[in-house]
Parts: C-alpha cells; sequence; structure tokens
C-alpha cells in the first residue's frame, strides 16, 4: 500500500504542473497564435481524451472478461480517422469555416438555425453524458483507494469497496476550478482554449506513458511463454469465431461514430481546429495512439488472471498488478495514469457542455424572457461567463450525484457503452446535414427525438434494473405488460444483446423518421441556404458571394448588438472593417451576415439569428436562386463527367469534320481538275472552228475541193463540241440529288432489248455481230428505264467502237444471282492494258492508245448512273482476249 | 533564200492540218509529229528553225519535249512556242521556268501564230 | 528526389477506399477466417491479426497523409511541385 498523503501529494504535485502548463499555455498562445500550441501533434494528443478512465482501466478489464471485444472501440475511430478524407474533413472544415460552438450549434444553423434543435442535443448530450462523468469520478475515487488500501491493494481490488465520496467531491470540485480558470476565460469559442489543450496534451502523454510503463513491465516481468501467458485466458480469445457478429460490427460502428459525436470530441476534433494539416496528422497518429495505448491490454489481462487471486475485479488489475508484486512507485504510475485520462475527460466534456447548455437551453431563453441585462456590453457578457461556469459546476456535480445516489448499483460498469449509444443520435442529422440538401428541421427533430426516446427505453432506463423509472416487472415484461413493448426485446426483436437491440431501433427508426418527415414537406428557405453553405463547403462561397438573403437593418442598431456580446474593442474592429466606415445609415447584407458569423461564434449560430433578426426590418430569402444553386452544385458532378464525355465526343468530331475537309479538298480539287479538262476539251474543237474559219475569211483563193474539206472539219469540230456539252449537261444531272428521276419497277432485259435495237445500225455499219446469250428471266429493278437504257447503249456502241478485231463480236448474257441482277457485256477486241483499268471510268480519259475522238465522258457517266441504282459497274478481271465490263443491279422485291 | 525549217508537234489531227496550212502560206517548210517520242525523234535528225509544241501529248507530254530540248547542247537555244488548251497561268509558269519562248493559247489567231514564228525564225 | 507529381486522383480515391477496405478487413466474414480455435501454447492468431492489420492501416494513412500533405502545401502555390 501507499500511504494516502503521499499519494494526495503527488495528485496535488501532477495538478499544479497542469496548472502551470495551462496558464503557460494560454499566455504563450496569446503571444504567438501559430505556435507549437497549433501543432498537429497537440491537436491529436487533444484529440486522445478518448481514451478516459474507461480505456485506461476498462480495456483491460473487458479483455479479461470478453477477449478482444475491448478492440472494437478504438478499431471504429481508427477507420473514422483514416477515412477523414470522406467524413471529418468536410465537418471540421464546416466548423473552422462558421466558427461553430458545438455538435449542438452545428447541426442548429444547418437546420435553418433552428433553437429547438439545439435543446434537444444538449439535453440528450447532458443526460447521457452524467453517467460517463460519474464513471470517472468512481474510477479516481475506487484508484485511489485500491493504492491506499491498508490491507493492500490486491485485497481492495478483490473485495467491495464502500465508494469514499469524500475523495470524489473534492475531485469534482477541483475539477471546477480547473475548468472555469483555463476553460471559461472568454465568451468567443474561436478564441481556443489553448492553455487547456496544453493540459490536456500532458495528460494525454502522461497516460500513454503510464499505461506503456505499466505494460512493459508486466510483458517483461510476467507474461513468460505465450503458454504459460495465456493459460487462464477466457474461451472467447481462445476460440474466437463467436466474437465477431453483429455485437463486434456494432460496437465498430457505435465506437466510431462515438468519436465523432462525443460533445467533447466534438470540441476537440472540430472546434478546436485550426488547420487542414492538423486533421491530415490526427488522421494516422491518433490512430497509432489507439494502438499504442492498446498494445499491452491483452498482456495486462492475462498477467491478472494469472498472479491476482480468483474475484479480483479486471477493472483494477492495472493497479493491483504492479502493488501485488510491490512495485509501489509503478502502482502510483499507473494511477497518475488513470487519474489524468479521468481528469482530461471531466474537463473538456464539462467544457463543451457548458458552452453548449449556455447556448442553446440558456440564451434562448434569457432573450425570449428578456432576461438578458441592458445596458453596458460588460454586463452582457459577464451574464454569458456566469452561465457557463455556473453550468460547468452543474454538470461535474450532476455527475457526482449520480455517482452518489448509484452508489450500489452495479450500473456503472456498462455505463461507457450506454452513454455512446445515446450521444450518437445526432448522427443521421449530422450526416444528412453534410450530404443532403432536402434534410428538414422538422426530419432531424422527428429523428433525434424518437431516438432519444427509443435509447431512453430499451438501454437507458432499463440499465438502472429497475431502481428508477421503470420497474423491474416493466423491464422483464414490457410497458403495460405489453410483451411487444419489452425494452429489451422491442417488437419481439429477440436476436440481439440489449446494446445491439438499443442500438439498432434507435439508429433505425432515428434515420427513418429524419428521411420520411424531410420528405414529408419543402425545408425552410434558410434552412436550405444552410444547406447550400455546408454541404458545397468545398466550393468557398461567402453568404455574401451568394448572395441569397437580402436583409435591412440600420447599422446603428448592429453596431449595439455588438457592442454588447462582442465587446466595445471587437465591435469597432468589425464596424471599421465594414462597410459601415461610411457612415452608411443602412447596413449592407455583407456587414450584417458579418456580424451575424461574429455574434454565432460567441453564442451559437441560432442566437446569433435571433440577436440579429430583432434589428432586422425585412428579410428575404431568394428560394429561386437557393433551388438554383443547390441545382448546380448537384450538376457539377454530372456536368464534368458530361464534359469528360462531350470532350471525347468533341475529338470525334473534330475527327469527321477532318476527314469531310479532307474530303471538301478532294472534290475541290477534283472539280479543279474537271474545269481545267472541260476548257481543254472545249478549247480544243474551238482551235479548229476558229483556225479554219480564219483561213476560209483570209483565202478566197482557195479551191472548191478545200473549202468544202476545210468546212466539213469545221462541222465536224461543231458536232464534236455539241456532243461534249450535252456530255457535260449529263455529267451535272448525274451528280448527287440533282435530279430526281421518276423511279419505277421495271424489267431490266427490256432495257437491253431497247439499247441493242439502238446501236443496231452502228453494229452493221462496223460489220459487229451482237450475240444474245443468256437472258434473265422476271427480273425487276427500281429506277429510271431509260437511264438504264443509255448505260447499256453506252456500254454496247464502246465495245463497237473499241473493237480492232476483223470479225467484231458482242457477247451479252444476263441472269439473276440472289438479289441482284447481272449483265455482262464482252467483246473480242484487243481489250483494256493493266494500267488503263483504274482509269477509263474518270472523266474525259480516253485510252492512250486509241485515237477514237470520243468525249471521254460515257463510262464515268453510265457508272454514276449505275451507282444511282445502288449497282455497281466494273470491268471483269477474268476475260482474257478483249474486254468484258460487268453491270450488277440490286433487283426490287415488291 | 532556204525556208526556214519549222516542226509541228500536236495530236489533233485537224489542227496539225490547219498549221500546216497557214505556216506554209506564210513561206515556212513544215513538218510534223504526233506525240513526243517522234517529235524528239524527229528532233535529233533534223535542224528546225522553230518548234510548235503542244503540251498535251499522249505518251511523252509536252513538257517532257521541252526538257529534253533544253537540256539537249546542240538545241537548247532553238525557239520553242508552247501551244496550250488549258491556258491556265500555272501551266504557263512552269512552261516558261523550263524554258519556253513564247506561249500561245488556244484557240489561237492564225494572224498572230504567223508572226511570233516569223519573228522568232529571224525571218 | 525522383519523385514525380502524384496523381491526384489517385490519392482522392486512395483516401476514399481506404476506411472502406480497413472496415471490411476488421468485419466478418473477413474476420472468421483468423479467428479459428487457438493450439495451447500459441500466441491467438486472431490477437496477431488484428494488431497487424491495425498498425498497416495505420501505415497506410500515414503514407497517404503525407503525399496529399505533399500535394496540397505546393499546389496553391504552384503547380510545378517537385522540391
Amino acid at each position: 500500500m501507499l500511504p494516502a498523503n503521499l499519494v494526495v501529494l503527488v495528485c496535488l504535485a501532477y495538478v499544479a504542473v497542469l496548472f502551470v502548463v495551462a496558464f503557460v499555455g494560454d499566455r504563450r498562445a496569446r503571444k504567438n497564435p501559430a505556435g507549437w500550441l497549433s501543432s498537429p501533434l497537440v491537436y491529436t494528443l487533444s484529440i486522445s481524451i478518448y481514451c478516459t478512465s474507461w480505456t485506461f482501466f476498462g480495456s483491460v478489464g473487458s479483455a479479461a472478461k470478453n477477449g478482444l471485444e475491448f478492440a472494437t472501440i478504438y478499431l471504429g475511430p481508427t477507420i473514422v480517422f483514416v477515412g477523414w478524407w470522406i467524413f471529418l474533413r468536410k465537418l471540421v472544415t464546416i466548423g473552422r469555416t462558421y466558427h461553430t460552438t458545438s455538435i449542438a450549434d452545428l447541426i442548429s444553423a444547418r437546420f435553418g438555425k433552428n433553437p429547438a434543435l439545439g435543446a434537444m442535443i444538449t439535453v440528450l448530450a447532458l443526460v447521457a453524458i452524467t453517467p460517463y462523468i460519474a464513471l470517472q469520478l468512481k474510477a479516481i475515487s475506487a484508484s485511489f483507494q485500491v493504492i491506499t488500501f491498508p490491507a493492500g491493494a490486491v485485497a481492495a481490488a478483490a473485495g467491495s469497496l464502500e465508494p469514499d465520496f469524500a475523495i470524489a467531491f473534492w475531485l469534482a470540485a477541483g475539477l471546477c476550478v480547473f475548468s472555469i480558470i483555463f476553460g471559461v476565460r472568454n465568451i468567443d469559442v474561436n478564441e481556443r482554449h489553448h492553455g487547456v489543450i496544453a493540459a490536456i496534451a500532458l495528460e494525454a502523454l502522461v497516460k500513454l506513458v503510464a499505461f506503456l510503463v505499466v505494460g512493459l513491465w508486466v510483458y517483461l516481468a510476467l507474461s513468460g511463454t505465450p503458454e504459460e501467458m495465456f493459460r487462464n485466458a477466457p474461451v472467447s480469445l481462445l476460440n474466437p469465431q463467436q466474437s465477431f457478429g453483429e455485437r463486434w460490427v456494432a460496437l465498430c460502428f457505435l465506437s466510431g461514430a462515438a468519436v465523432i459525436c462525443l460533445p467533447r470530441q466534438f470540441q476537440v476534433t472540430v472546434v478546436e481546429n485550426s488547420s487542414e494539416e492538423q486533421l491530415r496528422t490526427a488522421s494516422w497518429m491518433f490512430p497509432l495512439y489507439l494502438f499504442l495505448i492498446n498494445l499491452f491490454v491483452i498482456p495486462i489481462a492475462m498477467a491478472g488472471l494469472n498472479f491476482l487471486p480468483e474475484g479480483t475485479d479486471p477493472d483494477l488489475f492495472v493497479l493491483a498488478l504492479p502493488m501485488a508484486e510491490g512495485q509501489g512507485s509503478l502502482g502510483l504510475l499507473a494511477f497518475l495514469g488513470g487519474f489524468s485520462s479521468a481528469t482530461s475527460m471531466v474537463i473538456v466534456s464539462s467544457i463543451a457542455l457548458s458552452t453548449m447548455i449556455s447556448n442553446h437551453i440558456i440564451m434562448p431563453i434569457a432573450m425570449r424572457f428578456s432576461m438578458v441585462p441592458t445596458g453596458s456590453s460588460q454586463n452582457v457578457r459577464s451574464f454569458i461567463l456566469v452561465t457557463r461556469r455556473l453550468s460547468i459546476i452543474f454538470i461535474v456535480f450532476l455527475g457526482f450525484v449520480y455517482f452518489w445516489i448509484s452508489r450500489t448499483s452495479d450500473a456503472l460498469a456498462s455505463i461507457g457503452l450506454i452513454s455512446f449509444c445515446g450521444l450518437i443520435q445526432p448522427l443521421p442529422a449530422l450526416v444528412a446535414g453534410l450530404y443532403w440538401r432536402r434534410a428538414t428541421h422538422g426530419g432531424a427533430i422527428a429523428g433525434l427525438g424518437a431516438g432519444f426516446l427509443i435509447w431512453c427505453y430499451t438501454l437507458f432506463l432499463p440499465s438502472f434494473e429497475g431502481a428508477f423509472v421503470l420497474s423491474s416487472d416493466v423491464i422483464e415484461h414490457g410497458l403495460f405488460g405489453w410483451s411487444w413493448l419489452r425494452p429489451h426485446a422491442l417488437f419481439g426483436l429477440e436476436a440481439f444483446d440489449p446494446l445491439v437491440h438499443a442500438l439498432f431501433w434507435s439508429m433505425a427508426v432515428n434515420s427513418a423518421l429524419l428521411i420520411g418527415v424531410s420528405l414529408l414537406r419543402e425545408p425552410t428557405p434558410l434552412t436550405r441556404f444552410q444547406a447550400t453553405l455546408f454541404i458545397d463547403i468545398f466550393r468557398r462561397q461567402t453568404e455574401s458571394e451568394l448572395g441569397v438573403i437580402r436583409r435591412t437593418a440600420r447599422v446603428s442598431d448592429l453596431r449595439q448588438i455588438a457592442d454588447r456580446i462582442l465587446g466595445p474593442s471587437e465591435a469597432v474592429q468589425l464596424f471599421e472593417h465594414g462597410a459601415a466606415a461610411e457612415k452608411a445609415v443602412i447596413a449592407s447584407d455583407e456587414l450584417i451576415s458579418q456580424v451575424e458569423q461574429r455574434l454565432a461564434a460567441n453564442v451559437g449560430a441560432a442566437s446569433a439569428r435571433s440577436l440579429v433578426s430583432r434589428v432586422v426590418t425585412d428579410e428575404t430569402i431568394s428560394v429561386d436562386e437557393l433551388k438554383r444553386l443547390a441545382g448546380e452544385a448537384e450538376q457539377i458532378r454530372a456536368y464534368s463527367a458530361e464534359l469528360e464525355r462531350k470532350s471525347r465526343q468533341i475529338e470525334a468530331t473534330a475527327a469527321e469534320l477532318a476527314e469531310a475537309n479532307e474530303r471538301l479538298r478532294e472534290i475541290d480539287v477534283r472539280k479543279d481538275e474537271f474545269l481545267s479538262q472541260v476548257s481543254h476539251e472545249v478549247r480544243t474543237p474551238m482551235t479548229s472552228i476558229r483556225s479554219f474559219s480564219e483561213i476560209l475569211l483570209n483565202n478566197r483563193d482557195l479551191d472548191e475541193t478545200r473549202k468544202l474539206h476545210f468546212l466539213g472539219i469545221i462541222q465536224s469540230e461543231s458536232f464534236r463540241l455539241t456532243r461534249l456539252l450535252d456530255g457535260i449537261l449529263d455529267m451535272n444531272l448525274m451528280e448527287p440529288g440533282m435530279q430526281p428521276w421518276e423511279a419505277t419497277s421495271f424489267d431490266p432485259e427490256d432495257a437491253l432489248d431497247q439499247a441493242i435495237a439502238t446501236c443496231e445500225p452502228l453494229a452493221r455499219a462496223a460489220g459487229a455481230s451482237i450475240i444474245r446469250r443468256r437472258r434473265a428471266r422476271n427480273a425487276r429493278i427500281m429506277g429510271s428505264r431509260d437511264q438504264l437504257a443509255q448505260v447499256f447503249i453506252n456500254l454496247i456502241s464502246n465495245s463497237i467502237k473499241h473493237n480492232s478485231n476483223a470479225e467484231p463480236e458482242i457477247a451479252i448474257s444476263g441472269g439473276t444471282r440472289k438479289t441482284v441482277y447481272e449483265l455482262r457485256i464482252a467483246d473480242n477486241g484487243q481489250g483494256i492494258p493493266e494500267r488503263d483499268r483504274d482509269q477509263i471510268f474518270q472523266k474525259f480519259y480516253r485510252g492512250q492508245q486509241t485515237r477514237h475522238r470520243g468525249v471521254g465522258l460515257g463510262l464515268p457517266i453510265s457508272r454514276q448512273i449505275v451507282e444511282r441504282f445502288g449497282g455497281e459497274l466494273g470491268l471483269s478481271d477474268a476475260k482474257i482476249g478483249g474486254a468484258e465490263f460487268i453491270v450488277r443491279l440490286p433487283l426490287h422485291q415488291p | 533564200m532556204s525556208k526556214a525549217r519549222v516542226l509541228i508537234v500536236e495530236d489533233e489531227p485537224n489542227i496539225v492540218e490547219s498549221l500546216s496550212f497557214i505556216l506554209g502560206r506564210a513561206g515556212f517548210d513544215i513538218e510534223t509529229a504526233v506525240d513526243g517520242a517522234e517529235a524528239l525523234q524527229r528532233l535529233r535528225r533534223q535542224v528546225y528553225s522553230a518548234l510548235i509544241l503542244d503540251l498535251m501529248l499522249p505518251g511523252i507530254n509536252g513538257f517532257d519535249v521541252l526538257r529534253s530540248v533544253r537540256s539537249d547542247g546542240e538545241l537548247k537555244d532553238m525557239p520553242v512556242i508552247v501551244l496550250t488548251a488549258k491556258g491556265q497561268a500555272a501551266d504557263r509558269q512552269a512552261a516558261e521556268a523550263i524554258g519556253a519562248t513564247a506561249f500561245i493559247t488556244k484557240p489561237f489567231s492564225n494572224a498572230e501564230i504567223v508572226q511570233r514564228v516569223s519573228e522568232l525564225t529571224g525571218g | 528526389m525522383a519523385s514525380e507529381e502524384p496523381d491526384r486522383q489517385g490519392l482522392r480515391d486512395a483516401a476514399t477506399i481506404l476506411p472502406f477496405a480497413a472496415a471490411a478487413l476488421l468485419a466478418p466474414p473477413l474476420i472468421w477466417i483468423f479467428a479459428g480455435p487457438t493450439e495451447p501454447g500459441r500466441v491467438p492468431l486472431i490477437v496477431i491479426y488484428i494488431f497487424g492489420i491495425w498498425a498497416v492501416i495505420i501505415l497506410a494513412a500515414f503514407l497517404l497523409a503525407r503525399r496529399i500533405g505533399r500535394l496540397t502545401d505546393h499546389d496553391p502555390q504552384r503547380r510545378d511541385g517537385g522540391p
């Protein structure tokens, strides 16, 4: 045992050190706000108030009883913090940007600065935290008793000691003093509690070092081989399959939600945050802290089971083990660690809660009943400060009273998780507030209220085991004896243990009501506005940039409020910066929102709004504008995806355009070529005509035969010119889309007969014979019969004219193949040389060798006509000796 | 005095006939070729005072003939009158670049042809 | 230093995926694989698994935070980045 005086002395010395650290921290921070107190390390250490005495003593107790279940309480926060990018980052940025004072403030601000919502969350937090504070007081008094117990720590830990309320009382008083001195110096939460944070960071280090030292000692001195270490391990550790059911998942969820929603966690993580860098570092450093403080939990628990007598309270293993082995100084260190974790929790919780009580309960009531002192600013400010100080005393002593009343009850043992379950009820509203525009204050109130009631009925009240409000009969058989109202099996759901059961029902009903009630009504304009500010926080619009709220207020009235709440010096600053420097009578929208924001940092958004509303004579919020903004924001993601798609589309279009351009250029070049060729073709006969005309004009002495010869040339060249122009005209008619033709269904063999008849005289003159081989039966094609006949005439006359054989022969055979009509026109001439095969279908092309005076348009025109039928005109590859043209036309199927 | 000998290279028989007639009347000795290959053959065998050259010829075209003439040591100073039915500025520039002495677009005036040939043959 | 300009989107994705991966690794059914009965004389596998995964998650968060930090610290001023 340790002498009580020594322990008290050490405690006092430790507290004195905390005071000094807090004092120095406050002074340094005032001189240099960006100093080491704003470092990510201190920020992370302050977040570790998550680890209370419940961690320090309770983890080992839990491990000894339930194996690995204790880890869930730290794995949940680990997941939340390593996932900072998804949720915490947004939450912390909103808190920092809008000077949020607490979780109640943030949620009430989001839902139209609703005062009722803030008050509800405050009451809920107060109810759920009181037992938690009682637990801390109990832990410290119990641990003090254990290490100072005259009969030895082991005996103390094994028996059930009557709690020592004197210790608890003086402890509570000391915590109040500390919290009041360092936690409520100024009403502006944005002037951060640097002194408190410095002290908390030191306490975080003390508890970590204490636990690690004790753990290391236990591991080195007592653990031995794994076999020895685990010889008395609980079944849940040796055969852990059963541990990982719904309770495991539920506890991870619960603790993950708690690390966001607990008022003290919100205070250190969100309210005290000053930069994203802090959070970024905490994202891994806080999980690391949790990891380290849990590293020796299992060795200590196993050693406790191995070395301490049966019946020893596992929650006190950390203390009892060193004491049992005669390590008094280690025992004292362990006690200090527990002391640190308990005191830091109580201090921050009471500060956070006092702000909530003052801003969301006392201020609204005081304003409603005109209890806020009028007159000088000093009065108002001191009124607020006094309410906060009184709140701290109220909270801490409520915890003390709870501890006192529940002295003999075991209710405290499980209060940690019960408290968590109540405190996370704001979670659905918080998440919806940050991501769902449609959420309304009605939905938030309904969900929160229902969740709170279910928590009370299914978990909190039954934890008194019949001693408070709910009788044991009701707990056993349900309200009014209705079994479907049994607190631990609501609606007959018996599959879960009470905690999972309560968590499930409260969260399910809470979320369902939040969504359902929100969908019943449109959000109010102010809720919509706040939703836009919060949800689109990373778009960095300020209120005035949004320009949605239009208000009218006199500058002097605003100034008066600012003077009263903020104090004259800050008010002067604010109004000098603002547009009011120009001595305007009516305040700009920007100035009004600036004043409101500054007020919100002091008394919360809801109270700030109601203060400002008193001097605002006219307010409009443009709902249309808000809807547009909201729509815009929601569309932005879709829009960027759309943009990406469009840019791909644009690329494709550009490629298409380039291709079309290329084609156009080609066509242009071809057109130029064509014109130049036409020019050439026209000029050639013109040259002869002109030249011979001049000869005839200038040479009267020419003999008659020469004259006639020359005139003959002029005439034939004129015919040539006419043919040429006709050809060009046909050519133009063939250009796609130039002239609609009358399409009829006809037999191509008829057109062929007509063509052969037309060519008969030509063939006779050339001594050529036209041989009909096969005929297609019942072929029908769609198009113009005359045009097709023209094509056939062209092909047949070509074959006759270009045939150099002594006995020219033209063989024609038609047939159908599947859906195609095919006609072959073959001659026995010299054929078409390889290099000309592609060229003959080009305009104005005439074979290199021939002297034939055609205009070179027949084949291209024919091909164009055939293509217009949807068919093709080509040369056969197979023909040896002579040329064979093939026409293929799609058959018409009526 | 001996007549100046002129070679006409042209594939259109009617134009050959009219050119032969008017230049013959003007006192020139006329020879003709219907394509580039024949023209080059004749140029190698005979000395001509001037060459009338159509650009659009089957096979070896007028440009090729002109290029051969200008790269030949003996022929490079011979006057060459280029005839073309295309009449495009680009053709004219190309022909002058490779050494055409004169450039006449079809349809031409008979008097102009006679005058240019006379000028160039010093007659 | 041979580090190229970190891939912004890739980091964002990784930061988003990490908590889900962590949750999946620490919840049933994956965790059941390591929750078999312990042979006498051995440290239970599940203890090693949970603490091991925990350490890995912290390491991943550390590396991620450092890279995101490097990106955001440089980004507002200059895009070229690398020290």
